[in-house]
């Protein structure tokens, strides 16, 4: 058993905060799906910590600037991981452009990011459906839609259409991680930092699908 | 046959063992169960953080009881997932020999400690130095390296110190007035009931001459626990998992004290660090068990002595190759990855000495 244990001693890491997310997607006047406006709140904990760290700066600036500035630490810190963010269309991947609107806030004690992750061309969803993923990799940060109290179903608000062709829906679907990949991906599948990279097995999936 | 009896008696059982763990394997139950705990683990903590909260804001029995509750389960699951203190102190229990009660006392001192380790970063760090909590949950990394390489210096000393037993078993093994005392102890313990042995050690050749007011009653003179080094070695293995605190715990004291929560969350670091023990102590016993087992059915008919010594040996080097193995990695790696969002500590220039600290992780 100690060898079988020695093998990974990391293996499963598990998270240390959380975002809860709600996603809006964005179409334009000939019906195409453009981007999907994202929303993430951290957890309380992580918000007081990245507060607290705002308040110390000294360097003279509103508050209201440092939240900007931290804003864009984090698009860039993002732009270089896909904003955490897969997007397929029937499975084939689609490209992203640069983030635009970001928006940092702290709001009833969570820190707030907002931001729109456009598409790199506009997709036209009729009869197709478009998948979106987000994930942090590491699985240090559990990211979830936005749920009721005990977390077992998303709201209807998690996932919304802004000016979608009739007849479009949407749905979330959870994670059913399975185990046996898990396990598979944490002996032998490290990242660059040395942590096997289990966010993907417990992220949840959000559809848009439009009748053709 | 007492040879055939006693390998039945070992075999049977051993064979039962394994066929149960494969049929397990196979049907995935243990990833079933791994993956369960990494799902209780993220439900913990949300619950964590809501507790803390809810005490914030109404402060009575009940929120009191659900904070103490689920500190507690958090400790119980967070410490259920694989980690390298386990392992070192399964390891240790099973190869070095001492009774359950050590057990318990060496596992539950370790999560004590983790949890002391916590509260002292906090404490030290963020009120003492003026650190950013942030970049006192950096300072984990630092605690990793710290206790990976007292891993590697615990495995180095078991290995050192059985090797010095074995040396002095061959050199024993040369004077023959030891081959009369050596056979007719054999000969006894073969015959002897093997249960009134399962709770001693084995003996140490050196202790074969040894000869106290117990000496020839047939019985081996077990390795006594507080034999001198060996408590040292036993406190630098419990220094090893204790040094490094859970960084959920630091995060939660640190968030707590910002809410100038501390005193809850101190509380709520103490439940946590309870069902640690618990967790980490049902395993060290197993481990006991699960040694004196073997112990009780293969119990060498000749040079029980140096048997023990080579399983020392082999529990020492493992750890050694754990602790060498996890420093290595460690160094390679340099600072750990933190949430992908944010970098290191932005505001450093208000820390004092807040060093290469990168974000926190565990």
């Amino acid at each position: 058993m100690s060898v079988l244990l020695g093998a990974s001693p990391a293996a499963l890491a598990h998270p240390h905060g959380w975002v809860d997310m709600s996603v809006e997607g964005v179409f334009d006047d000939q019906g195409n799906l453009t981007a999907l406006r994202q929303r993430w709140r951290m957890d309380p904990f992580y918000s007081q910590v990245v507060m607290e760290e705002m308040a110390t700066v000294k360097d003279g600036t509103s508050m209201a600037q440092r939240l900007d500035a931290l804003g864009l630490e984090i698009r860039n810190n993002l732009a270089t991981q896909h904003n955490l963010t897969n997007i397929t269309l029937d499975g084939q991947p689609v490209a992203q452009g640069d983030v635009t609107d970001t928006n940092t806030d702290y709001r009833d004690d969570r820190l707030v990011y907002e931001f729109v992750l456009p598409l790199s061309t506009p997709q036209r969803l009729a009869g197709h459906t478009l998948s979106y993923r987000i994930f942090d990799p590491t699985y240090y940060i559990e990211m979830v839609h936005e749920a009721n109290e005990d977390g077992s179903q998303p709201l209807p608000d998690a996932l919304t259409l802004d000016h979608p062709p009739a007849g479009c829906t949407t749905r979330i679907v959870k994670a059913t991680p399975d185990p046996q990949k898990v396990m598979e991906a944490a002996m032998l599948d490290k990242g660059e930092n040395g942590e096997p990279n289990l966010g993907r097995f417990f992220a949840e999936t959000g559809e848009i699908t439009c009748p053709a | 046959m007492p040879g055939l009896k006693m390998t039945l008696r070992f075999l049977v059982p051993l064979a039962l063992l394994i066929g149960v763990g494969g049929v397990g394997y196979a049907l995935g139950w243990w990833q079933q169960v791994a993956v369960q705990i990494v799902f209780w683990q993220g439900e913990f903590y949300h619950a964590l953080v809501e507790a803390v909260s809810a005490l914030k804001r109404a402060p009575d029995a009940t929120t009191w009881a659900v904070l103490l509750g689920v500190s507690f389960g958090y400790g119980v699951f967070h410490a259920a997932g694989p980690g390298h203190g386990k392992v070192v102190l399964s390891t240790y229990l099973a190869s070095q020999g001492g009774a359950w009660r050590r057990a318990l006392s060496l596992s539950a001192l370790a999560a004590l400690l983790q949890g002391v380790m916590a509260i002292a970063i906090i404490g030290i760090l963020v009120f003492g130095l003026g650190w950013l909590t942030r970049e006192a949950m950096g300072s984990i990394d630092q605690a990793e390296l710290a206790s990976f390489a007292i891993v590697t210096l615990v495995g180095l000393w078991l290995c050192i110190r059985s090797l010095r037993r074995l040396w002095r078993t061959r050199h024993s093994a040369g004077t023959a007035a030891t081959t009369a005392f050596t056979s007719t102890f054999t000969a006894v313990a073969t015959t002897a009931p093997a249960s009134r042995h399962s709770a001693k050690g084995l003996v140490t050749p050196a202790q074969r001459h040894a000869h106290d007011a117990h000496c020839g009653c047939g019985h081996e003179h077990h390795i006594d626990p507080r034999q001198a080094g060996d408590w040292r070695v036993a406190l630098l293995t419990v220094l090893s998992i204790g040094i490094r605190p859970c960084s959920g715990a630091v995060l939660l004291l640190g968030a707590a004290s910002l809410l100038d929560q501390f005193g809850k969350g101190v509380v709520a670091v103490m439940a946590m660090s309870l069902g640690t023990a618990l967790t980490v102590s049902s395993l060290a016993l197993l481990s006991v068990l699960a040694r004196d087992w073997v112990k009780r059915h293969l119990k060498p008919a000749r040079g029980g002595g140096q048997w023990q010594s080579w399983v020392g040996l082999a529990g020492g080097a493992l750890i050694l190759v754990l602790g060498l193995s996890l420093t290595l990695a460690q160094w390679q790696r340099g600072p750990a990855a933190g949430p992908p969002m944010l970098g290191a500590p932005t505001a450093q220039q208000s820390a004092p000495a807040p060093g290469p600290f990168g974000a926190g992780r565990g």
